[in-house]
């Protein structure tokens, strides 16, 4: 005989694992300071390798310049404005990232609150009728 | 006439909810192959891929692949066209592909479309619309994909000039055309004030969105159109642009309009769907399909129009229950259970 609320709960279960718990469950297995932490560093890299990258590109935009001038070009200003664009660049980088990586985790644990609520309940149920059962 | 506003909203969302399986990838195919289309008008260097065939085939494809997919698409159909004006720009757009998905799409793939979107709408002459509408849609995390949509079509529309350089130059070395690129966006005003603009616009609309008040939107809307139409007066008077005045003022109107109607039907592409799961216990192995509850019909309401000071949306809403969803928030009645 099928209990349509032991079915109900499945259900939420197995549509949650299914749906968002495929993310939640694998964010789940690290703390939250280690979460942010590891998103953060990938921030970084990824934000170093892209300013590289446009940098390189800005370089090839003045190379005329750095060819026609040679050594009297103001390299030292160009690295200096370059250093300073970075560090802004990665400071809104390392508070964006620690918020939104924050949201997430913390919407993460709200679901994972309620899957491990349900589960409880599915295990109180299944003990329940055991217990009937006997 | 708001009571049939709002049986038409709800009309709506039931013919979603019914027919999701084929509306999504519909609309997906549609917008792929639009899309599609008005980037190779931006971009129409290799005539031996400008067939609508090959973009409703690969529009298909995209109708059951996520959306980001079309993000990857649109870049290679530019590289396609660029690498037949010239191998250092290909180049050029390869590392800004890369920087575009290091800076944004690894966060969120969908941010992605922002950038499509963002293209396509200067393309059309309907950029006024978009940074009000982003900022109240998606938030901070539309600054930067917006950004690379407009550097996606001032690259477009300075490769118009250097492929004319390039066709009609008698030596050209490798290099001559990224770099006249690079160079006419370092100098090029209309691109920073753009920039600046919608990065600005953006930014207040979204912290307008976010403040403790019901109607924050409402300010949001309005003070979001007020200071683009004041910071792009500004940039034009200062840098001597030349974007028309009229058409300004005409698209801020349109915009506010855009702006009402995503707020009245803002969570339609939301609800929940029809979802499937299976699982087994000890005696049964469960195929289970949860249809989502339908709120309200017209046959189901008696409206009353009722002239008071009273809010007219909480007299049509007062009775309608909570869409039960998948996640149970009340946990007293569950463990009376």
């Amino acid at each position: 005989m099928i209990d349509p609320k032991k079915v109900r709960l499945m259900t939420k279960l197995a549509v949650y694992e299914e749906g968002p718990g495929k993310k939640d469950l694998k964010i789940n297995c690290y703390s939250k300071r280690t979460y942010v932490n590891i998103k953060q560093l990938e921030s970084i890299i990824a934000i170093t390798v892209a300013y590289l990258l446009g940098l390189g590109l800005y370089c090839f935009g003045i190379y005329t310049d750095i060819i026609s001038q040679g050594l009297k070009f103001p390299y030292q200003k160009y690295i200096l404005h370059a250093m300073i664009l970075y560090l802004i660049i990665i400071i809104i980088d390392f508070v964006c990232t620690r918020r939104y990586y924050t949201k997430v985790y913390d919407k993460m644990r709200e679901d994972i609150k309620q899957y491990d609520y349900n589960l409880y309940r599915l295990a109180r149920y299944i003990q329940k009728e055991e217990k009937d059962r006997a | 006439m708001m009571a049939q506003i709002v049986y038409f909203k709800e009309w709506l969302i039931v013919f979603y909810k019914k027919h999701v399986d084929v509306v999504l990838p519909v609309l997906k195919l549609v917008f792929a192959f639009f899309t599609m289309c008005m980037f190779q008008g931006m971009f129409p260097y290799n005539m031996v891929i400008n067939k609508p065939g090959i973009f409703l085939v690969l529009s298909a494809a995209q109708a059951f692949l996520p959306i980001s997919v079309l993000y990857y698409m649109i870049s290679i159909l530019i590289m396609i066209n660029l690498w037949k004006v010239s191998m250092d720009i290909f180049l050029g757009f390869v590392i800004f592909s890369i920087i575009c998905s290091l800076a944004f799409v690894r966060v969120d793939r969908k941010h992605a479309v922002i950038l499509i979107v963002t293209a396509v709408m200067f393309y059309l002459k309907l950029e006024y619309l978009l940074p009000v509408l982003l900022g109240m849609i998606v938030g901070f995390g539309a600054i930067l994909p917006a950004a690379a949509g407009v550097v996606v079509y001032f690259l477009s529309v300075y490769m118009t000039d250097v492929s004319t350089l390039l066709t009609t130059s008698s030596s050209s070395n490798f290099g001559m055309g990224l770099q006249r690129i690079v160079n006419l966006m370092l100098i090029d005003k209309k691109l920073l004030v753009f920039l600046i603009t919608f990065s600005l616009i953006i930014f207040i609309t979204t912290l307008l969105c976010h403040l403790f008040y019901e109607r924050a939107w409402l300010f949001a809307i309005f003070i979001g159109h007020i200071a683009m139409i004041l910071l792009l007066l500004f940039g034009r008077l200062i840098f001597e642009l030349d974007y028309k005045i009229w058409r300004l003022f005409l698209e801020m109107i349109l915009g506010i309009g855009c702006c009402y109607i995503y707020r009245f039907f803002r969570g339609i592409g939301d609800v929940s769907r029809i979802e499937k799961a299976s699982f087994e216990d000890d005696e049964y192995f469960y195929y289970v399909k949860a249809v989502p509850k339908i709120k309200v019909t017209q046959k189901d309401r008696n409206v009353t129009d009722i002239k008071s000071g009273e809010n007219e949306d909480d007299i049509l809403f007062d009775d309608i229950t909570e869409e039960t969803d998948l996640f149970d928030g009340n946990r007293e009645e569950a463990e009376k259970e």
